[in-house]
């Protein structure tokens, strides 16, 4: 077979990728914030402290993750606010089920490739906007989650089966190590293999990723089975978390799991983003969030903050990009098709 | 245009008479025709009320059509002009927003009806016992603190308060603190005009969170606040429903504090009254029998069709269950009470509907 030239150039390294990596003014911002938090609350700066902030952002990490790919490859996923009710859900029945924690946990993440192969159908082959379509399939998710659980919470009898809610030597929950993890692996297929290559290219230019051999059909339908998948990796921590499934939880996952991708430097056009940057915005959503816990400020002032501090640190990013605008590649490929084209 | 030919017109009757059929009433309803605005078909004290009229509806036979609010007042508003327009006998209505109740008074054009939990200008009103289980809730607690040496120099109370909800949903919680701070010496007094959604600190001693209501809310929210809470104290955790308090006790434990804390819940869910059985630190539900509603609502229909008119406000079943008395009201392993509590004061004129006796559990004979 012969391998497409260009395409085969996205495998080796020296594609410069215009990820927010290099996003170091939101990586000041993140630290101010944590020295106004560890000087307005003593409790802040404990390690205890520290590693609960990790935890207590566990969920919405993996899930922003996911949405990472979704958004890089140029789409977005709203449907992962359904789809990690449904797999916590799924999975605490299962458990109770008896049919063990390996094979609950397989047909829960099977679900979540399920729910991903019908929105990349819904957005890759009819090409219907993903706003549309993972509206839709949120509804779907949201509504089967309810009806599984006739509209309650189902707890655990199997408490053996909710390990990921336990703590790896009584110190470091598994939530906080799974998230860990995931990140690192999704930076690397992101930054590193083909598949993340073609997701820059593909969220940069569809056309030009098609023109250049990229198979932007196969590579969209990756992006968002990695979202589902890690959104009904979600939904499983969650169960586990609380050792019971709840159909409500979640339920504003998809909008912070965007805010958490773009607060890190993505651009919601696509092309542009990064595991490291999107980490940033969880951390940043998650410390604020348990800053405002300490500090005992009122929940309703809290969302006033939070959005004010989340549009803060965008217009930040989007300040540095304007002044340091120089043309970036996407990927050399761009070149030869589309020299025109700069990312800022 | 050609006329329709015979096999056409066969259809077509078949067609209207099946129309005709599923918009008659059931010929198995011999009682009232009743419209039943439910608040919301999410969460579990939510889904048992439903239910629980449902299935009183069937047991008494009155004819039940179901409208789902879902929390929002736009569906509540539109829910009740279809309401209106079914000219049902009596309207059972469950209203997100006290603010919509004029409107929803005019929307229904005089119907007789009960309004749950939220008051609507000339509707009877079906109100949560709150202030009695409050007491009750404050009185047992104040032996167990004394018993096991907890004061107010030592110990937190932790509110885990829904704060979209409003003021009657967020009643139990705030009212148990009062409660206990006229009672327990040195406890911080609430802020004058009382315990509101604003509320984070009381003093020393009290600590409001956003619970919202939900199971990860109370956990997420819960174990972030248990940093700033110092491991020497104890903790009394009140929730304004079952489901938070499960995702605190869940925190709670998961940072090994569980020793250490009292936690009462709300509602009277199945879960919660698992943890009452079998767990030290669990120590009174209240239950409000959720599934139990529909008898009294019903009960009250009866009353109202019969000319009798209700209390000003008609009391749902409540009563404070302790590890002393789980196994009196439940059957092991059950969450639906065998015997309910004997009625409130107020409560008098449902028994002379004979509807209540008509359930097993009836706390009339």
């Amino acid at each position: 077979m012969t391998r497409n030239p260009v395409y085969g150039a996205l495998s080796r390294r020296r594609i410069n990728l215009p990820t927010s990596a290099n996003s170091t003014l939101l990586l000041a911002f993140y630290v101010a914030l944590i020295a106004v938090l560890c000087v307005a609350a003593p409790q802040f700066r404990t390690y205890h402290n520290a590693v609960s902030v990790i935890a207590q952002a566990s969920i919405l990490g993996i899930v922003s993750i996911g949405q990472t790919f979704a958004i890089v490859s140029g789409g977005f996923d709203i449907s992962v606010g359904g789809v990690v009710p449904l797999a916590a859900v799924l999975f605490a029945i299962l458990s109770n089920a008896g049919v063990g924690l390996t094979v609950a946990l397989v047909l829960t993440l099977t679900a979540g490739i399920g729910v991903g192969l019908v929105n990349a159908l819904l957005t890759m082959v009819i090409r219907i906007n993903p706003f549309i379509a993972t509206l839709g399939t949120y509804s779907v998710t949201t509504g089967l989650a309810l009806a599984l659980a006739n509209g309650q919470t189902i707890a655990m009898s199997r408490l053996g089966d909710a390990a990921l809610g336990d703590q790896f030597g009584n110190q470091i929950p598994y939530a906080a190590l799974l998230f860990v993890g995931v990140a690192l692996v999704g930076a690397g297929v992101l930054r590193s293999t083909v598949f993340g290559r073609s997701v820059y290219a593909l969220g940069g230019n569809r056309d030009t990723a098609r023109l250049a051999g990229i198979p932007v059909g196969l590579v969209g339908t990756g992006a968002y089975l990695v979202c589902s998948v890690l959104a009904a990796l979600g939904g499983v921590v969650s169960a586990s978390q609380l050792a019971a499934g709840s159909p409500t939880t979640g339920s504003d996952l998809a909008l912070t799991s965007i805010a958490a991708v773009v607060v890190g430097g993505a651009a919601l056009t696509g092309g542009i983003g990064g595991v490291p940057g999107t980490v940033l915005g969880i951390l940043i959503i998650g410390t604020l969030s348990n800053g405002f816990a300490l500090l005992s400020v009122p929940s309703f002032y809290q969302q006033v903050a939070t959005g004010a501090v989340l549009i803060l640190a965008i217009t930040m990013n989007q300040l540095r990009s304007r002044l340091r605008r120089r043309p970036v590649r996407p990927v050399d490929v761009d070149d030869a098709i589309d020299p025109e084209r700069h990312i800022a | 245009m050609k006329p329709p030919k015979a096999p056409q017109l066969a259809v077509g009757a078949v067609l209207l008479a099946l129309a005709a059929g599923a918009c008659a009433p059931s010929a198995a309803n011999t009682g009232y025709h009743v419209a039943y605005g439910e608040l919301s078909n999410q969460g579990g004290t939510f889904v048992r009320v439903n239910q629980g009229v449902g299935s009183a509806a069937a047991t008494v036979r009155y004819a039940l059509k179901t409208y789902d609010n879902n929390f929002d007042v736009n569906t509540t508003q539109q829910n009740a002009q279809l309401i209106a327009t079914s000219t049902p006998d009596v309207i059972i209505e469950e209203s997100p927003s006290q603010s919509i109740g004029t409107s929803l008074a005019r929307t229904f054009h005089g119907t007789p009806c009960i309004a749950m939990v939220t008051t609507i200008p000339g509707c009877a009103t079906f109100q949560l016992p709150s202030a009695a289980l409050a007491k009750s809730v404050a009185d047992l607690l104040v032996p167990q603190l004394a018993t096991r040496g907890w004061d107010a120099s030592n110990t937190t109370v932790l509110l885990l308060q829904n704060s979209a909800a409003g003021p009657n949903v967020n009643y139990f919680p705030h009212q148990v603190y009062t409660d206990l701070a006229a009672t327990v010496p040195g406890l911080s007094a609430p802020p004058q005009g009382g315990i509101t959604a604003r509320t984070t600190t009381i003093g020393a001693n009290g600590l409001q969170v956003d619970s919202k209501g939900t199971l990860d809310g109370g956990y997420q929210v819960v174990a972030a606040t248990l940093q700033a809470i110092p491991a020497s104290r104890h903790l009394v955790v009140i929730g304004v429903e079952d489901d938070p308090v499960l995702g605190a006790e869940r925190a709670i434990s998961g940072s090994g504090r569980g020793s250490g804390t009292l936690l009462v819940g709300y509602g009277g869910s199945g879960d919660a009254l698992t943890q009452l059985r079998t767990n030290p630190s669990w120590v009174a539900e209240a239950d409000i029998a959720p599934e139990a509603w529909g008898e009294y609502l019903l009960a009250m229909v009866a009353a109202i069709r019969g000319g009798t008119k209700p209390s000003p406000i008609t009391y749902a079943p409540g009563w404070i269950v302790t590890k002393a008395t789980v196994a009196t009201y439940f059957r092991p392993g059950s969450d639906v009470a065998s015997v309910l509590p004997p009625l409130a004061p107020e409560d008098q004129y449902l028994a002379k509907t004979g509807v209540l006796q008509r359930f097993p559990n009836s706390p009339v004979k």
